[in-house]
């Protein structure tokens, strides 16, 4: 599904060193896989996260999607790999201000041009167990539903990936815990899942675990599920 | 779809920014109430034109009798007293793309009817000068060849006369003494008015041509000849061959020709000044306008760099983006210029009612500012909008 070799990306800024943030990453994620990526603040995690879902670009390496070498796409077909292939999740929420649920989940499929855009989109509010918040704005939902919403709008388009940056970041651990059994039910119904966090507890929930260190990607042994302290 | 969609989010994005909508919007307005307003007052100064134009004869050429400036000079005699009918019957006759020719002898002689008197001028023509002049019988009829051929004593008087010397009643049938001569009144000219040019026809007698000549002024000449032309166009080449054609008749330049129309279209530049002040402001106003769409629309670019990113990492491609914004652009200017032609059109109509300034509501007064409108969305409004399509999507989604 996801196949990264050599993956290198370094930030260069007048007057300072240079900052390498990814040095050569190494990466092969299966479908079906449900991986949690962890490390420290400032380690690269994001960095990866966006190179994988194809909002950056990497300075070096090959990075193969379902197969196909992305590194010199055009934009157009990198927008429409983003609009087909990946769903994508942030800790920000990002949704629409003053926008209804419903429409906010709509927007992925407004750029794929498809039919029963609406019917779709509730849809996929019901997958979320948002199906009564329909028309409700993000400033009449809660935290927990907002996020629930985003991920509803990852999910409309029926990606094969979902990729999540801190998706619980902003969520107290009650909504948090919520959110883990969600992505565990799409994971369970077949779709890649990665998913970036800083709680050990929730990356122990997920079947593999990596570590992001100054750049360096690096698998963690298997743990028993609840096996963290 | 696709687009319909877009058009909805640009309409959500408007009205979520409403006071900033309501500002951009209302700046369009202002420049498009201008354009409208200016528009009209061109529309209608062209239009008083063409209505004096109109009354004082279509595509006229005068041919005055004249001394040219050399001879006066020698003090060779006041009058010219070359110019007749024969000329007029040539000119008829030989210039081709002619409508009609009337030949008038004119001068100022005292009226006299029921013991009042008045003084009017007494022009001596044929039937065609109705045509020339433009003039509308009112009641009974005008002089027409028999009268003419017979050099029969009848006239037709214009509305001045009416009023002043038969008090508004009914002159036709009356006779009227020009001079010492009894003529018999046989219809009467609506009135015109006077003219841009100063001239008022309506203190005139129309007789035949040949009576004036005859018994009112005891000469063979005339004073001057109008000839009216098929076309605009016409008028200078017509102008040329009058001239060819009078002086080989002449053997000298003893005649003036006059461009009624060049003059009126002179004249009618003196309020072009004015136009064109307004028209200085109106662009000041619309420039404004656009400037503040764009300034407004980068504002608005700049604000939602978060959202035009995740926009892209939905997948959204440049052109949606760039659609979107140009978009919101437009429905800004389209909405800002149905209100400036609303305001337009009642600034319109208030400078026609309330002022001297001949203002009219025309179709290119709504539709040319409509089409601007647009065009300076386009322009102002490509900028911000390809400026939010090019961004890169990581660093839209990253900028806080
Ligand atoms: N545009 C940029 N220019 C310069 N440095 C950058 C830029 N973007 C990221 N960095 C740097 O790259 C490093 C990695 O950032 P990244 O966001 O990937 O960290 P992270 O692992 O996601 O951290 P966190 O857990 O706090 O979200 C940081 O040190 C950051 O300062
Ligand atoms: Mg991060």
């Amino acid at each position: 599904m996801i196949e990264c070799r050599g993956i290198c990306k370094s930030y260069e800024r007048p007057g300072e060193p240079r900052l390498d943030v990814l040095k050569s990453v190494d990466l092969n994620i299966e479908p079906g896989e449900f991986t949690a990526v962890v490390g420290p603040s400032g380690s690269g995690k994001s960095t990866l996260m966006n190179i994988l879902g194809l909002l950056d670009r990497p300075d070096s390496g090959n990075y193969l999607l379902g197969g196909e070498p992305v590194s010199n796409l055009p934009h157009a077909r990198l927008a429409s790999l983003r609009n087909k292939k990946i769903g994508f999740v942030f800790q920000q929420f990002h949704l629409l201000p003053r926008t209804t649920a419903l429409e906010n989940v709509e927007l992925p499929l407004v750029y794929a041009d498809t039919d029963n855009i609406s019917d779709r989109a509730a849809q996929a509010l019901c997958r979320v167990g948002l199906q009564d918040r329909m028309t409700h704005t993000p400033a009449e939902l809660s935290g927990g539903q907002q996020q629930r919403v985003a991920i509803a709008r990852a999910l409309v388009n029926d990606p094969e990936i979902i990729l999540a940056d801190e998706p619980t970041g902003n969520l107290d651990r009650e909504s948090g815990a919520g959110i883990m059994a969600l992505f565990q039910e799409l994971n369970e119904s077949g779709r890649t899942i990665i998913f970036i966090t800083h709680d050990a507890a929730l990356a122990a929930r997920a079947g593999r675990v990596l570590t992001m260190n100054e750049g360096i990607l690096a698998e963690e042994p298997a743990q028993p599920v609840g096996g963290v302290a | 779809m696709t687009w319909f969609r877009i058009l909805r989010l640009a309409v959500r994005a408007l009205l979520r920014a409403r006071l900033r909508t309501l500002l951009s919007v209302s700046g369009m307005a202002v420049g498009i109430t201008a354009v409208a307003v200016l528009l009209g007052l061109g529309a209608g100064a062209r239009q008083a034109l063409q209505d004096t134009i109109e009354k004082m004869g279509r595509n006229l050429l005068t041919v005055n009798a004249w001394m040219s400036e050399t001879n006066a000079l020698r003090g060779t005699g006041r009058y010219v007293n070359t110019l007749v009918t024969a000329d007029s019957e040539a000119v008829a006759r030989q210039l081709p793309g002619i409508e009609a020719v009337s030949p008038v002898i004119s001068g100022t002689r005292n009226l006299r009817w029921g013991g009042r008197t008045m003084n009017a001028t007494v022009n001596g023509t044929t039937p065609e000068y109705r045509i020339t002049k433009n003039h509308v019988v009112k009641g009974g009829r005008f002089i027409d060849e028999e009268d003419v051929c017979g050099g029969r004593r009848v006239a037709v008087v214009g509305d001045q006369i009416v009023r002043e010397l038969f008090m508004g009643e009914r002159p036709i049938g009356e006779t009227l003494l020009v001079g010492r001569i009894p003529f018999t009144i046989i219809g009467v000219l609506e009135g015109k008015g006077t003219n841009p040019l100063g001239g008022n026809e309506d203190d005139q007698i129309v007789v035949p041509v040949t009576t004036a000549q005859r018994r009112v002024y005891n000469v063979d000449y005339l004073t001057r000849i109008f000839v009216q032309v098929a076309s605009k166009d016409l008028l200078k080449s017509t102008t040329e061959a009058l001239t060819d054609l009078l002086r080989n008749r002449h053997q000298t330049v003893d005649f003036k020709i006059v461009d009624q129309t060049a003059l009126l279209a002179v004249q009618s530049e003196n309020g072009a000044s004015f136009r064109r002040m307004i028209g200085g402001l109106a662009g000041l106003a619309l420039g404004l306008g656009g400037v503040g769409l764009l300034s407004v629309s980068l504002l608005s670019v700049r604000e939602r760099r978060t959202e035009i990113g995740l926009q892209l990492a939905l997948g959204a491609r440049s052109r949606h983006i760039m659609v979107q914004y140009l978009v919101e652009s437009l429905l800004v200017a389209l909405i800002g210029g149905v209100l400036g032609l609303v305001m337009g059109a009642c600034g319109i109509v208030m400078a026609s009612s309330w002022t001297q300034w001949p203002a009219r509501l025309s179709w290119d007064a709504v539709w040319q500012p409509f089409v601007l409108s647009l065009v300076i969305a386009l322009a102002f409004g490509a900028y911000p909008a390809w400026r939010a399509a090019r961004l890169d999507p990581i660093v839209a989604l990253r900028s806080k």
